[in-house]
């Protein structure tokens, strides 16, 4: 395992009292595989991947039993030993590449920046022949000119590739890539998911994909874990879960899609009633039971567990079984 | 035909030097019509015009020339208070469409304040109606837009639009900045609104699929212009423009089977320096010599309009 997290609770302390953000958060992931993390916003998806950055905020309370890089205890590091690992061996795209970007300083300078920290074995000209081999592996035509570039004058789509240049640096063993293409159109969309799987077969690397789109996770991940006010509700492979979710919330978003093959023209798509529950007043039981159409008694009383196996679901009535 | 655009231009100056000012033509020649009731869907990347189209038809921009008629008679003829009962605008940004100062019963009487003769009272009782028509509870007519969630803001963004009883609405990505769920929320009341009220939408959207679930028919741009116009049935399902065919091959779905190809390369190219001939030549799959030389014009083909030389 690359990655180890067992039952991982995270806790605000904010000036109305503590906010559970995450509970009981658990899972893995192995060398080279690719980790679809969806959900709503303010389901918790960004705060993990920050928990896993060491980059979560001094208000932050983070309670696990594991959390573990290659069998490396995160928990005890120092703030030292967490810049090494940091751009090192685990790395990180953001969603906006047009606010990422240090707009004081060539785009070159700040992929030289990361080798500068990480390669000490490298001299300052074999880190800027290395950053413009970067910028041509991720597709940047005139990479020579271009890292002389700042990042204004770079597209939406070329800076998103600046920013993976600057994540693979170091030869990552984890990236983790945070709604990576959210904030680019449709055809860029696709050109920098397709660099993003070259680059990780080449590298054997594994990815955390982060998105609200399940489109996305279907085509990109092998494995997709759907997230509820801070729960993982449904894990398993993407076949499965796209085809055969067992979570109501997760078919629910899934039938809520425009663009299925069986929804008619102008038909009412089927939505999920009501909202994410607010954090500070979460209701009794299963989390999504004040909007699920399956909802019975024992939903609002006890929380249930995420069940073991490969297609693992919280709830006491799954659906689409057998 | 309620709305009829024609040749429709917009150019903007932009300095390249002390001497030298350079024309960009954010809309180049764009012709369409709407039929009452009926939703035209307009897609295409960023920069391709499409948020310039909603401005020019809302007369927040001054168009460069062409003609947009509104039930046969030319908009500009309109005084503004026809024009705002004519047409009216959702915004893409929940957040920032709404004045975080004002109540929401206030946000929805602004117009009314502004355009018709009716008192306080009235207004805050014809706030409460429209709020309640679009999903709101009236005891919310007294929060402030922070109250409210993504998808009650867009809700409240509707019932402005719609205090003025327009006829036309242009939705500027409407549901791009919501939830998967509130989102398939926000498109059901967006229907159940046109059918009832008899609305004709322009329903401007990056996303396909959404744009074809909701339209009529679908109008797709490239570079200021027009590349694909004609119903959804054809312009979807039967697509003839190498663009148009890569923009649903890129747009990810739950239900694609497996490998959709290799993506278009490049990137939409500057308008400040389009390419010659064809704008979409430099990044088609199929595009020839001639294509980089002539230009080709919007021809019927097949039932729907098409610009393209090679189909």
């Amino acid at each position: 395992m690359l990655l180890e997290i067992d039952k991982l609770n995270l806790k605000f302390k904010t000036s109305k009292g503590i906010i559970h953000a995450i509970r009981d958060l658990s899972f893995n992931i192995s060398p080279g595989e690719t980790l679809g993390i969806v959900g709503e916003s303010g389901c918790g998806k960004s705060i993990t991947n920050l928990a896993i950055m060491g980059l979560l905020p001094d208000t932050a309370i983070l309670e696990a039993e594991t959390l573990k890089f290659e069998g490396r205890d995160l928990l005890s590091l120092k703030e030292k030993e967490w810049q090494k690992l940091r751009g090192g061996d685990i790395a990180m795209i953001f969603q906006d590449p047009m606010t990422a970007l240090n707009p004081c300083f060539t785009v070159g300078y700040q992929i030289e920046e990361t080798l500068a920290l990480h390669r000490k074995d490298l001299t300052k000209s074999q880190r800027t022949e290395f950053a413009i081999d970067l910028l041509d592996q991720v597709g940047i035509p005139a990479p020579k000119e271009r890292s002389l570039s700042y990042a204004h004058e770079l597209s939406g789509g070329m800076s998103q590739r600046v920013m993976i240049a600057q994540a693979i640096a170091c030869n990552p063993k984890l990236l983790i890539a945070d709604e990576p293409t959210t904030a680019l159109d449709v055809t860029i969309q696709d050109q920098i998911l397709k660099l993003l799987k070259t680059i990780q077969e080449k590298n054997k690397m594994a990815m955390i994909l982060v998105t609200h789109d399940l489109g996305v996770v279907a085509e990109n991940a092998d494995r997709i874990q759907v997230m509820y006010a801070g729960e993982v509700i449904e894990t398993g492979p993407s076949k499965e879960i796209i085809n055969h979710a067992h979570h109501p919330y997760t078919q629910g978003l899934l039938n809520s899609l425009p663009g299925k093959s069986n929804a008619g023209f102008r038909t009412p798509l089927p939505s999920i009633a009501g909202m994410v529950p607010d954090l500070r007043a979460r209701p009794h039981g299963c989390q999504f039971n004040p909007r699920c159409l399956y909802v019975e008694d024992d939903c609002k009383e006890r929380m249930p567990h995420l069940s073991n196996g490969k297609h693992g679901v919280s709830c006491y009535h799954p659906i689409n079984i057998g | 035909m309620i709305l009829e655009v024609k040749d429709l231009k917009k150019h903007y100056p932009v300095k390249k030097s002390y001497k030298e000012t350079k024309m960009v033509k954010a809309l180049d020649g764009v012709s369409f019509s709407v039929a009452k009731q009926k939703t035209l869907g307009i897609v295409g990347e960023s920069g391709c015009g499409k948020s310039t189209l909603a401005k020019s038809l809302m007369a927040l921009e001054e168009r460069s020339g062409g003609q947009i008629n509104y039930e046969g008679s030319d908009m500009h003829s309109l005084n503004s208070k026809e024009f705002k009962s004519a047409i009216q605008m959702i915004f893409q940004d929940p957040y920032s469409s709404l004045n975080p100062r004002k109540k929401a019963w206030q946000l929805i009487s602004e117009p009314l304040l502004i355009n018709t003769d009716l008192s306080k009272k009235e207004c805050f009782d014809r706030s409460v109606e429209l709020m309640t028509k679009v999903g709101l509870r009236p005891e919310m007519a007294e929060r402030y837009p922070h109250m409210f969630s993504g998808g009650q803001r867009q809700r409240l963004g509707i019932a402005r639009a719609l205090a003025l009883h327009p006829k036309i609405l242009i939705c500027d990505e409407p549901v791009s900045a919501l939830d998967v769920s509130i989102q398939a929320q926000v498109l059901n009341l967006l229907m159940e609104l046109q059918d009832e009220l008899g609305l004709t939408y322009l329903f401007i959207s990056h996303d396909l699929h959404v744009v074809n679930h909701i339209s009529d028919e679908i109008l797709v741009m490239y570079l200021g212009k027009i590349v694909e116009y004609g119903t959804r049935e054809k312009v979807f399902d039967q697509s003839l423009h190498p663009y148009t065919k890569a923009l649903i091959a890129s747009s990810p779905s739950v239900d694609s089977k497996g490998d959709k190809g290799p993506p278009i390369s490049g990137e939409l190219p500057s308008p400040l320096n389009p390419p010659t001939g064809c704008a979409f030549h430099k990044r088609c799959p199929i595009a020839t010599q001639r294509c980089s030389e002539v230009e080709p014009l919007l021809e019927e083909k097949n039932g729907r309009m098409v610009a393209c030389l090679e189909v």
